[in-house]
Order: C-alpha cells, then structure tokens, then sequence
C-alpha cells in the first residue's frame, strides 16, 4: 500500500475553497453591478454559477466521483438530486399555473374551460 | 491485527454511507422549504419585499465566513488522518469560532428584523423566510455543538479510529450546510436584489 501524500491532498481543499471564493464573489458582483439587463437572465445565470459551485464543492470537499468508494453516495445524491429538482419545479410549476388561472375573471375563467375542454383530454 | 482493522474499516464504511443517506434526507426538507419560499416571495400582504429588506453584501460577508469554515474543517479531518493532532484540533477550533461568527451574524440580523416589526408573522414572504433560513441556522447550532463535542472528545481520546470517523461524519454534515447555503445565498439573498 502506497501511502497518500498529505500535501495533494491539501491542494484539493486549496483548489474546492480558491474556486468556491471566485463563484460566490462573481455572483455577488454580477447582482450588484447589474451586468445583465433582465432578471431572468441574471437569475438563470446565478443557478448556473450555484450549480458550478454545487460540483466543484462535491468533487473537493465531499469526494464524490465515480471510483469504487464512493460509488454509492454517488449515486444516491444523484437521485435525490433528481427527487430535488421535481419537488421545486413542480412545485413552481403547479403554483404558477393556479396563479394565472386565480388572476382571471369569472367569464375569462369559464372562457377558458370551455376552450380547454374542446381540445379534449 | 489485520481483522481488527478491516473490521474497524466496515464500521467506518457503514457509518459514513447510513449518515450520507440521511443527508439525502436533509436535501429533500430543504428542497421543499426553497420550493415553499419561492412561492410565496411575492405574497409580502402589502409589506417590504425581499428587495427592501435583505442586504446582498451582509450576506457575502456570511457566506465567506461559512465557506473559510467548511474548508477549515476539511483541513481539520485531512489533518487528524496524518496523525497531526495539534494542528488538526486548531483547525477544528477555528471552524466552531467561524461557525459561531456565522450564527451570530444570523441571528443579529434576525433580530434586527423583528425589531423593525418584520417578523414571521408579518407576511407569507416572512414565514417562508425565516422558516428556510431559521432551518437552516438550527442545522448550523447542531453542527457548532458537535464541534465542541469533538474537541472534548480528540483532547480526551486522542486520534483514534473512532474519533476519526466521527470527524468524517462532522465535516460531512458541515460542508453539506456550506451547500446549502450557497444556494439560501442565491435564491434569497442575490435573487431579492433581482
């Protein structure tokens, strides 16, 4: 058994922590200096920078990858991601949707049924 | 000699995974609550929206706190695995000083917030709120009293296989909270700015 080095394994935390720093610090600037005109497209590019985060954390800090140790967490987060992302979607999804048809009038409401029931299910 | 360490190593093995699951666990509470917030963002009941109210460079100055933390405690753990035990116990000391610097700012803010009669039952925004941070800074108070659970328990047993593993289980669950902040940091504290 070849014993691991310490300092590599320090350069991983250097590397998980220096890249986390920049991400964080990006996002807070790309908010505050507005650099993209549109809310959503700040926000979809935010999630993207939060996402980026997500992995790098994972790989450096949690060790998550796909040799034989740590096969099983990688798969079980891998799913509860997937558990993660039909929870909120759906949940916005769903919502949003009963938003758009409270905000209706009672005649725009019924408008719509009739419209909808037409198409059939 | 040899069975006694591969046994030492499955006790390991199974802990580590059993603790990971519940983390998996954990995720799905939070996924909900982050799902319930961005819901209810807007319903402020004719109050202060998010904009007003949260103060994007505060919690950048949190957020950093938390991260230097979870890498302090990674240190820590990778440390202690090299037999370093003073250093690795100062590691673990200044992630529960940061942990503790974090939870103050929280509850600081909190408190200011009440203060200024923006408090959990002011609106549905605010319930939501406090409900996914005020979980998360429940998470982050269990996490601080493990550290000081560990510190007693490295200067009592030293480095041992145990304690090594119940180090692993801790940082486990302190770079999980570092995550999830980073997105209570995104979606609520960057995405009220919006």
């Amino acid at each position: 058994m070849n014993q691991p080095k310490l300092a590599p394994l320090i350069g991983k935390y250097v590397v998980g922590f220096a890249s986390a720093l920049i991400l964080s610090t990006l996002a807070y600037i790309i908010v505050v200096e507005q650099w993209f005109e549109s809310a959503d497209t700040t926000m979809a590019v935010l999630l993207l920078l939060a996402a980026l985060q997500l992995a790098i954390q994972l790989v450096c800090f949690l060790h998550i990858d796909m040799s034989g140790r740590s096969r099983s967490r990688t798969f079980t987060i891998m799913f509860t991601l997937v558990m993660m992302m039909v929870i909120v979607v759906g949940s916005l999804w769903v919502m949003r949707n009963l938003d758009y048809r409270m905000g209706m009038s009672p005649e725009a409401m019924t408008e719509y049924m009739v419209e909808q029931n037409k198409k059939g299910f | 000699m040899s069975k006694v360490l591969n046994r030492s190593f499955e006790k390991y093995e199974k802990a580590e995974f059993g603790f990971w699951l519940y983390l998996m666990t954990d995720i799905i509470l939070f996924a909900s609550l982050f799902a319930t917030y961005m819901i209810l963002k807007n319903n402020v009941a004719g109050g202060e929206t998010a904009a007003q109210l949260f103060d994007p460079k505060f919690a950048l100055v949190e957020t950093i706190i938390l991260l230097l933390s979870s890498f302090t405690c990674g240190l820590a753990v990778l440390l202690l695995r090299f037999k370093n035990k003073a250093a690795g116990l100062a590691m673990l000391v200044a992630t529960l000083l940061l942990g503790i610097a974090f939870i103050s700012l929280e509850l600081y803010e909190f408190t200011n917030l009440v203060n200024e009669g923006q408090s959990w039952q002011t609106s549905a925004f605010l319930s939501a709120f406090f409900t996914l941070v005020g979980t998360h800074g429940i998470h982050i108070t269990i996490g601080i009293v493990w550290a000081v659970v560990m510190c007693v328990y490295l200067l009592k047993y030293g480095v041992t296989s145990n304690s090594l593993r119940k180090m692993t289980l801790f940082s486990l669950f302190w770079h999980f909270l570092d995550l999830v902040w980073i997105f209570i940091f995104t979606i609520v504290y960057l995405g009220a700015v919006l």
